[in-house]
């Protein structure tokens, strides 16, 4: 079964912050990043809405952690 | 699982130190407070210092859980130099309580300080981060009429108290300043526990929550009978401290 990318995000960030604040940075990154909503945003896009979610993630994670989580996600969707 | 035995763990010390404090009776109930007190500020301290170092020096939460380690370590100089907080017991500290009003009230502005800086520090989580909680501003604004509501009378009347000339009144000024900086503050505390509903975060933030709602229920000690009052002061002090500490513990577990 094919997952959409930003579904693959969805899970990874929400054992950390619940998923109702993953979906909701999801969405308001892929609006304000990428201009479209979740469904929308296409594998080649992914990267973008990733690193605007770090600032989220090193805040509530912490610089070491947030980071490490941001270049696995960046790493699982490089092209 | 961990977590849950965490917060297990916390409510079974707080409720069996409460039952022992109330079987022992006189004189024994008190040194049992002092120790119980101590124990459970000295968590807090260590508690919080291993959430600290489960962040990096940049990292805005580590010099929130400092901030939280220092209050508590101010916590524990208190009950040592001049005995458990408030109205549990007799002077019992190494210092004669008559002969250090000044300390004393130094010592409590500065617990206050740290503690009140410490929230503010975990209230702005969420700056800079490009992302709000919907409700936090109205949290906000509902904890800080629930603070003027409880802190608005105990301020005024400290006022007047240090305008007579009882100078001594500024640490109770100091206090009751910082229970309605620390009492509007855990709008957004609570606002981020609820936001991280589902996710290993929830747990640290939301024993963050439970710590300040305990140090609310302290200030509301006061409204219950005399006889009950030296209990539910060892009650909420243990609360506060041990489930600050059990935050910190789960903070580093969460994110590590």
């Amino acid at each position: 079964m094919n997952d959409k990318p930003v579904d693959r995000v969805h899970r990874r960030l929400e054992k950390f912050i619940g998923p109702h604040t993953s979906r909701l940075a999801i969405k308001t990154f892929s609006q304000k990043t990428l201009g479209v909503l979740p469904d929308q945003v296409r594998d080649r896009e992914v990267p973008d809405l990733i690193r605007a979610l770090r600032p989220l993630l090193r805040s509530m994670l912490g610089e070491a952690q947030g980071e490490r989580i941001v270049e696995e996600l960046l790493a699982e969707f490089r092209v | 699982m961990k977590f849950r035995i965490l917060v297990i763990v916390c409510a079974v010390v707080v409720a069996a130190a409460c039952v022992a404090f109330q079987l022992v009776g006189e004189p024994r109930q008190w040194e049992l407070a002092r120790v119980a007190t101590l124990a459970s500020y000295s968590a807090a301290v260590v508690g919080a210092l291993i959430g600290a170092f489960a962040f990096g020096r940049g990292d805005r939460l580590r010099w929130a859980w400092l901030l939280m380690a220092s209050y508590a370590a101010i916590g524990v100089g208190k009950v040592l130099l001049w005995s458990s907080p408030r109205h549990i017991g007799p002077a019992m500290g190494l210092l004669p309580a008559t002969q250090t009003p000044f300390a004393g009230g130094a010592a409590t502005i500065l617990l206050n300080v740290c503690a009140v800086a410490g929230l503010a520090l975990f209230a702005r989580v969420w700056n800079g981060t490009g992302l709000t909680p919907p409700w936090r501003g109205r949290a906000t604004l509902v904890a800080f009429l629930l603070a003027l509501a409880v802190g608005a009378l105990p301020v005024w009347r400290d006022i007047h108290m240090i305008a007579a000339g009882q100078t001594i009144r500024v640490a109770g000024l100091a206090s009751s300043l910082g229970d309605i900086a620390a009492i509007t503050l855990m709008g957004p505390v609570l606002v981020t526990a609820i936001a991280m509903r589902g996710g290993l975060l929830v747990w640290p933030w939301t024993l963050l929550t439970v710590s300040s709602v305990a140090w609310l229920l302290f200030d509301a000690v006061q409204l219950l009978p005399p006889s009950l009052i030296p209990v539910s002061d060892l009650g909420t002090v243990m609360a506060a401290t041990l489930t600050a500490g059990a935050a910190g513990v789960a903070h580093r577990w969460a994110v590590r």
